[in-house]
């Protein structure tokens, strides 16, 4: 499935782009991406699925938009 | 304004499909708070003040600095060591000088909040660091106020509408709905760490100011509980949906009383001195600097300035109401306390400690003072 990774998140992932076996939860899916990259554990960011922001669990469908989105601070 | 100007200056605006008129009337009537005259504000600004609306409030307590020049193009070489509320206004008033514009030259805190957000239509969020943000969301919230929030970092941005009311009034979610809490010091690199090219905020702040004269006259859908996020090196754009977070948010103040007494800045995990504790790019020719070191210490500043050593400072010293002063020594440790002091005695005196001490000023000193 296709993550796609935004802000400085992007440090972390080396892309603005992630490849990953599917999953079937919210809850699995940051599991497996802490795995992947420890250092996301320690920021702040959410995840939206199919462009909406749900707090706790929810359902990743098969063809999913997933998208990882930090807070910004500039201006 | 007489009609017959109103029709000539704003021409494009009443004969544009879906605007009119109508809209233009509520942008004249409106009243729209700006929180920051930086990379965001100048656009906001500059955009709003242009396109007719009626009163324009701006706090930003800098001074335009020669790195402010790139993105934030209100400001000219020439206004270099200026209060950036001063020159918003001179630039401001020329552009459209129907404009009633108010300033204040100090940082947004909880009391300002309190006090001035009630006498605007709505508050557009354009400052630089998070315990703002979320001093300004809540404020938002208290008050009752829609907020425009935009951020930028990198070469991406974001827009949202907070606390927007719809039709049938039911209210609309907030900052927190979304980042309950804040990152801690350090996990986000801000603008003067990360960099910045001025076009993203000179995008995003005009994606921002659109947001406001959407809310405003009720043109096509505002972001309201929505997140836009834009990158401008892939032309990635996407729009998510915010969902009610299911948490109360206990570290959210529910009352003025609560609200007045919230830290910020340590709730954004800043140690209690943020703010006081400045660069040696905040130096400007009219500064005071004072030099608390006990007397024949080395380096020398080879600056003007007084020597009042720490041990001294309480009884000898005495600060005016608006008075900035910088206090200096070896390593910024000593400078700190003295400013802490005086910021005790004197609260509307403007008292700061140069961080990392003399050192980093004899680096900046030969770009900055004359």
């Amino acid at each position: 499935m296709v993550i796609l990774v935004f802000g400085q998140l992007q440090d972390i992932t080396g892309t603005d782009t992630l490849h990953i076996k599917q999953v079937e939860g919210k809850k699995q899916l940051s599991d497996a991406l802490f795995e992947l990259f420890p250092r996301l554990q320690e920021t702040k960011f959410v995840i939206a699925i199919d462009r909406q922001i749900i707090d706790g669990d929810a359902p990743i469908g098969p063809n999913a938009c997933i998208a990882l989105l930090p807070p910004f601070s500039g201006g | 304004m007489e009609n017959a100007l109103v029709y000539d200056r704003y021409q494009r605006q009443l004969s544009l499909k879906g605007f009119g008129l109508e809209a233009q009337q509520k942008l004249l009537h409106a009243r729209v708070l700006v929180v920051g005259a930086g990379g965001l504000g100048c656009p906001v600004l500059q955009y709003l003040a242009a396109a007719g609306i009626g009163q324009l409030g701006v706090v930003d307590p800098d001074r335009v600095s020669l790195s402010n020049l790139p993105r934030q193009v209100l400001f000219s070489d020439a206004d270099i060591g200026r209060q950036k509320v001063d020159v918003v206004r001179e630039r401001l008033q020329a552009l459209n000088p129907a404009l009633q514009l108010e300033t204040w030259p100090y940082a947004c805190d909880a009391a300002f909040a309190l006090d001035i957000f009630p006498h605007y239509d709505l508050v557009v969020d354009t400052c630089d660091n998070f315990p703002t943000r979320y001093l300004v969301n809540d404020g938002c919230w208290l008050t009752g106020r829609p907020l425009v929030h935009a951020a930028v970092s990198e070469y991406e941005g974001q827009v949202a509408v907070f606390n927007l009311p719809d039709k049938l009034g039911i209210p609309g979610l907030h900052y927190r709905h979304v980042f309950p809490s804040a990152p801690s010091p350090g996990e986000v690199r801000d603008c003067a760490e990360a960099g910045v090219l001025g076009m993203l905020p000179g995008i995003i702040g005009c994606m921002q100011s659109f947001e406001v004269v959407k809310v405003i006259t009720g043109i096509g859908e505002p972001l309201r509980n929505r997140l836009l996020t834009y990158d401008t090196l892939r032309h990635r754009q996407l729009v998510v949906n915010i969902l009610p977070a299911s948490d109360a948010f206990p570290e959210m103040p529910t009352s003025a009383e609560d609200y007045l007494r919230f830290d910020y800045g340590h709730f954004c995990g800043l140690p209690q001195y943020a703010g006081i504790e400045v660069e040696a790019s905040v130096l400007h020719p009219d500064m005071r600097i004072i030099d608390v070191r006990e007397p024949g210490a080395w380096p020398t500043i080879g600056l003007v300035h007084e020597y009042i050593p720490l041990s001294q400072l309480e009884g000898v010293l005495q600060l005016s109401p608006g008075e900035e002063v910088l206090f200096v020594c070896r390593t910024g440790r000593r400078s700190l306390q003295a400013a802490l002091l005086m910021k005790e005695r004197f609260p509307l005196s403007r008292s700061y400690s140069l961080k990392g001490g003399v050192q980093s000023l004899s680096s900046l000193k030969k770009t900055i003072l004359p």
